[in-house]
C-alpha cells in the first residue's frame, strides 16, 4: 500500500485513527522503506521537542507573573495594549541585541550537535519510548520504566534502557541521565512522569549492541551540559538513589 | 496536563502556561524580549476576556491564538510607523555561535527562524507544543488542509538545514 508523506506524517503526530494506524503498521512489517521515512517524521519531532525542552525551564519574569497576579489593581483594560509594552520595554536597559546572547547560552542550541548524520536511524521506531505530552516529550514505556526503576550503571534483562548518573537539580526533582538504544539525554521527575531536558543520537561510531559501557561514559557533551546547568550538589550515590527510588522519584525541596 | 479546567484556578492555569507561551511568542517573533511582550499583552487581554473562554475548551490553544493576535497587531503597528520588521537581527546571529560554526549544522532554534512564519508557526503549534491540528489549525483561523501543507513545507524545510543527508537512512 503506497502512503503519502502527509499520511505518515499524520501518524507520527498522532492524528490518525486506529484503522488508519493499523493498515500503517501492518505494511511497515512487509516494507522497511516506509519505516524509514516514518522514522524521518518522528525524528525531526523529538529533534524539535528536545531542542525547545530547556526552554520551558527558565525562569518566568516577574512582570508576566504580576501581569496575572495583580490584574484590580491595574488601570483600565486599556493598559493591555502596545503602549504600556512599549513603555515597559524601553524601561529596560538592554534593547533586542541579547538575542545572540542567548541563543548562544542556549542549551537547546546545541542539543543538536551531537546528533549529526547518524540522526536518522531511528531504532525502536515501533516502541514509543518517548511522546509528546502537551509540548513536553515525556518518556514513555521502556525508558520510564528503566528510569523509574534501574540504578545507575545496572542493566536490567530485556531493557535497552542503561542509567548513566542520577541526581537531585537546582528545582529539587530528581534528574536522571540515560541512553537507550540510539539516544541518551537527560530526564528529570515532575509531576509524576520524566521529562527529557536534553536529547542526543548516541555516536554513529559506537557499537550499536553497547552492553558493556557504561552509560555514564557514553554521553556527549551537550547532554553532560545539560547535566552541569541543572545539577544541586553531587551526583547521588547508590543509597541516595535507593531513597529516591523508594519514595518514585518524587521531588525534594530545593537546596 | 490537563488543558481544560475551570474559571476559578483559571489565573494559575494561566500561570502554569507562560512557559509554553514564551517559548511559542519566540517562535512567532524569533526575539526575546518582543516575546514577553506580546506574552505580557496577551495575559493582560486574556484577563479581560475571560467571560469568552469556554472551560471546556483547551485553554493553551486559547492563549496561543491570543498570543498570536497579539503580535500580528504588534506587526501592523510596526509597519504603520514604518519600522522595518525582518527579524533580522535575531535570524542572522542564531547561527554563529562558535559550536556552530564547527559543526555545518544549524541549531534547531536557528533553523525555525529561517522559516516563514506561517511555517515556523505551524511548526511551532504542531511539533513542538504539541497541538492536535485542530487545535492549530483553529489558533491560526486557517483550515486544516492549510495547517497540514503548511506543515509538510516546514518540515521538509526543516530536514533540509537539520538533517542533511537525509533521505539515507
Amino acid at each position: 500500500m503506497n502512503f503519502s508523506d502527509d499520511t505518515l506524517a499524520a501518524y507520527v503526530d498522532g492524528e490518525l485513527d486506529s484503522a488508519a494506524r493499523a493498515d500503517i503498521e501492518d505494511a511497515v512489517r512487509n516494507d522497511p522503506s516506509i519505516e524509514q521515512r516514518i522514522a524521518r517524521y518522528r525524528a525531526l519531532r523529538n529533534h524539535l521537542q528536545a531542542a525547545y525542552a530547556a526552554e520551558l525551564e527558565e525562569p518566568v519574569p516577574d512582570r508576566l507573573l504580576a501581569a496575572l497576579r495583580e490584574p484590580e489593581s491595574r488601570g483600565s483594560p486599556a493598559a493591555a495594549d502596545l503602549e504600556a509594552a512599549r513603555a515597559a520595554k524601553a524601561r529596560r536597559a538592554a534593547p533586542g541585541t541579547v538575542a545572540a546572547a542567548r541563543w548562544r547560552y542556549s542549551l537547546a542550541a546545541s542539543v543538536l550537535i551531537a546528533a549529526g548524520a547518524g540522526f536518522l536511524t531511528w531504532r525502536h521506531t515501533h516502541i514509543a519510548m518517548m511522546e509528546n505530552v502537551d509540548g513536553t516529550l515525556v518518556a514513555q514505556g521502556s525508558l520510564a520504566a528503566g528510569l523509574s526503576d534501574q540504578l545507575s550503571g545496572d542493566g536490567t534483562a530485556g531493557s535497552p534502557v542503561r542509567i548513566g548518573l542520577s541526581f537531585v537539580a537546582k528545582s529539587g526533582n530528581y534528574c536522571r541521565t540515560f541512553s537507550a538504544s540510539a539516544d541518551a539525554g537527560l530526564a528529570c521527575r515532575r509531576a509524576g512522569r520524566w521529562e527529557i531536558l536534553a536529547l542526543t543520537k548516541q555516536g554513529a561510531t559506537e557499537p550499536a549492541d553497547a552492553q558493556f559501557r557504561t552509560a555514564g561514559s557514553a554521553l556527549s557533551g551537550e547532554v553532560l551540559e545539560a547535566v552541569e546547568q541543572q545539577i544541586a550538589g553531587e551526583p547521588l550515590d547508590r543509597a541516595g538513589e535507593l531513597a529516591a527510588r523508594g519514595k518514585n522519584w518524587s521531588s525534594t525541596p530545593p537546596p | 496536563m490537563n488543558t481544560t479546567g475551570t474559571r476559578e484556578n483559571v489565573r494559575e492555569q494561566i500561570a502554569a502556561l507562560l512557559p509554553r507561551l514564551r517559548r511559542f511568542a519566540r517562535n512567532l517573533t524569533r526575539n526575546p524580549h518582543d516575546a514577553d511582550d506580546v506574552v505580557q499583552i496577551a495575559v493582560e487581554r486574556a484577563l479581560t476576556k475571560l467571560e469568552q473562554w469556554r472551560p471546556d475548551a483547551r485553554l493553551d490553544s486559547w492563549m496561543f491564538k491570543i498570543v498570536r493576535n497579539a503580535w500580528i497587531d504588534e506587526l501592523r503597528s510596526r509597519g504603520r510607523q514604518n519600522r522595518i520588521f525582518t527579524g533580522a537581527e535575531a535570524g542572522e546571529h542564531v547561527g554563529e555561535s562558535t559550536i556552530e560554526r564547527e559543526s555545518d549544522l544549524l541549531s534547531v532554534q536557528s533553523a525555525m527562524a529561517r522559516l516563514p512564519e506561517d511555517q515556523r508557526a505551524a511548526v511551532g503549534l504542531v511539533l513542538v507544543e504539541g497541538l492536535p491540528y485542530k487545535d492549530a489549525a483553529e489558533v491560526l483561523e486557517i483550515p486544516i488542509g492549510t495547517l497540514t501543507s503548511r506543515l509538510a513545507r516546514g518540515r521538509e524545510a526543516l530536514q533540509a538545514m537539520l538533517q542533511p543527508e537525509g533521505g539515507t537512512a
